[in-house]
């Protein structure tokens, strides 16, 4: 029996725990170390990739055999390794090739598994000129979040002192009923100004690489930046 | 008993105001036909955090601006009334003068010189504006100016535009008390001449100006330092460098004067003179974004490549544009950070 469990997790009342729920996700270490639940659209810098990994959480692993796990990148079967862990599996697709995994500007990646049910997910990989990786989820009434940073410059975010305070600005177009998070910490729109705007002082700890920017509306849909740290060490 | 008694400092203050303006209401010989000597103290602000030096930061722009403003404006000390009393300790005579009674001749002395002191608060307001409230008052508590300037916090940040609304609020001071000019010598035209000349960037212009007035008053500061600024612009560094040094003995507190003396003897590869200088301006200014990103310069030049990151990612962080990015890009490119450099190049170009 074909059982696609993304369309039942995309139901609104569920879209609070969406990402956690998605039964694979990907990481492209290279770029960022979040991991995108199935279904985004990941807009990735034009950084060189090497690595692509997708894992399928312990529930879902545990109703299928890992042989089943398969991952193919725009319809072609890269070589991948198959391994579990305490998460779940995952499947690693590594390249020696100079340009990378991400050659073109488009990329589909398409995962799935079979056992009591089939598990599928997939991922559109496009390239932008923006120095982060931005993961977005549209809800039911398909309307991707979109988050324009004015601060910090270029959405990266330098960070001085073991616990410095950095400047987050900017926008959200559209209407006023977003919930933003910037490292974890709520940020409210900006009282007096039309539509959400933001403007804020957050903390950056040391050992945070990227900061994650995530704004989600009551219908599920669901955009997350990950802008990088840049340390004076150049880490 | 100590100046910092149960009222609030504010309180306290306009106390002392009101008392000097009793005191001296008959001593003040009125300002026509002489600059108008004023104190300057040091900016209240209820901006709070790391931000709090940009109040500092623009005591500085519009003490400046004022200064150079001779022929309305004499500035005589830029400081904390508290410090004031507490230097010369005069908590006995605040103490006298608050019950009516005579203070100490000393005290009279010291504050005889001044006709106003010049005041300012910058204030966050509710709407994300940062208000700058700059008034000038006589000590007999008469309002002889006031202005009010808003930008954001940010904006107030950008040393540019601090010292371009510096220069302006200091105009409409001077337009508004209407002091009357004195019979402006020659050389004072000169001076005026000249220093006006070189802001505008015409140092060809200004020089003999400059020169001239220099040759017959060598306690001019501005003037010194117009020439060390042309100087600097014309390759013409071992000059500059002794313009700079009698600009520099005229005020020893002008961070400015130090940051262009070290452009001097960074191009005359004298970079340890020339971080020694930056040093010197940095202690006075601890936020000078110009001396800490010249430091980077010099380090780039003496090719400690750590340091010079350290010094360009502490301007880019506090004021990004497109040349800090580069040149942070740079430095991290020759320290082996390719990764950052090519991070950062990405973003450059789309920043002002």
């Amino acid at each position: 029996m074909m059982h696609n469990r993304r369309g039942l997790l995309l139901l609104p009342f569920l879209s609070g725990i969406l990402f956690a729920a998605e039964p694979f996700q990907l990481r492209i270490p290279d770029l960022s170390q979040a991991w995108f639940p199935s279904n985004a659209v990941v807009r990735v810098p034009g950084n060189k990739a090497t690595r692509l990994e997708v894992r399928l959480n312990k529930e879902a692993a545990s109703e299928v055999q890992m042989e089943t796990l398969t991952l193919a990148m725009d319809g072609q079967y890269p070589r991948f390794i198959r391994a579990s862990n305490s998460e779940g599996y995952v499947l690693t697709v590594t390249t020696k090739e100079p340009l990378g995994l991400l050659v073109n500007e488009e990329q589909r990646v398409e995962a799935s598994a079979r056992g009591r049910h089939v598990y599928q997910g997939d991922w559109t990989i496009l390239r932008w000129d923006k120095p982060y990786v931005q993961s977005t989820l549209v809800g039911p009434l398909n309307n991707p979040i979109s988050i324009r940073i004015a601060q910090p410059p270029g959405g990266i975010v330098l960070a001085g002192g073991p616990s410095a305070l950095v400047r987050f600005s900017g926008e959200i177009p559209g209407n006023c009923d977003y919930r933003l998070t910037i490292a974890g910490q709520d940020v409210r729109r900006q009282a007096g100004k039309p539509g959400f705007h933001f403007d804020a002082q957050v903390p950056v700890e040391p050992e945070m690489q990227e900061v994650a920017v995530s704004a989600k509306d009551e219908t599920g849909a669901m955009t997350v930046l990950y802008l990088r740290v840049l340390r004076q060490s150049g880490q | 008993m100590g100046y910092g008694g149960r009222i609030s400092s504010q309180k306290k203050r306009h106390v002392l105001f009101a008392v000097l303006g009793f005191f001296f209401a008959g001593l003040v010989p009125a300002a026509a036909q002489k600059p108008l000597a004023i104190y300057v103290l040091d900016f209240d602000t209820n901006i709070s955090g790391e931000n709090r030096a940009v109040a500092a930061r623009l005591t500085t722009s519009i003490e400046t601006a004022f200064s150079q403003l001779h022929s309305d404006f004499k500035v005589l000390e830029r400081r904390r009334l508290k410090e004031i009393i507490h230097q010369y300790k005069m908590e006995r005579d605040l103490s006298l003068l608050s019950r009516g009674d005579r203070p100490s001749p000393e005290f009279i002395r010291h504050f005889s010189q001044a006709d106003g002191v010049l005041r300012g608060e910058l204030n966050e307001d509710h709407l994300g504006g940062v208000v700058l409230t700059l008034s000038l008052t006589r000590l007999d508590s008469e309002k002889l100016w006031q202005s009010q300037k808003t930008h954001t916090l940010y904006e107030w940040l950008n040393g540019e535009l601090r010292t371009k609304d510096a220069m302006e609020l200091a105009s409409s001071a001077a337009a508004s008390i209407n002091v009357p000019l004195k019979a402006t010598p020659h050389i004072a035209e000169d001076a005026v001449r000249g220093t006006s000349l070189a802001e505008q960037g015409h140092c060809q212009e200004a020089m003999p100006f400059l020169q001239n007035a220099a040759a017959v008053d060598s306690k001019n500061t501005e003037v010194f330092y117009q020439m060390g600024r042309c100087q600097n612009q014309a390759g013409d560094y071992e000059a500059a460098v002794d313009s700079l040094r009698s600009a520099i003995e005229t005020n020893p507190r002008r961070p400015d004067l130090f940051v262009e003396r070290a452009i001097s003897f960074s191009a005359l590869k004298d970079f340890q003179t020339a971080l020694r200088d930056l040093d010197q301006a940095l202690k006075i200014d601890s936020g000078n974004l110009i001396a800490i990103e010249l430091r980077g310069d010099v380090f780039m030049e003496r090719r400690l490549f750590a340091e010079a990151v350290n010094a360009y990612y502490e301007v880019y962080r506090q004021q990004a544009t497109r040349s800090r990015c580069a040149k942070l890009a740079a430095a991290y490119l020759k320290n082996g950070a390719r990764d950052a450099s090519a991070l950062l190049e990405r973003i450059c170009g789309s920043l002002p």
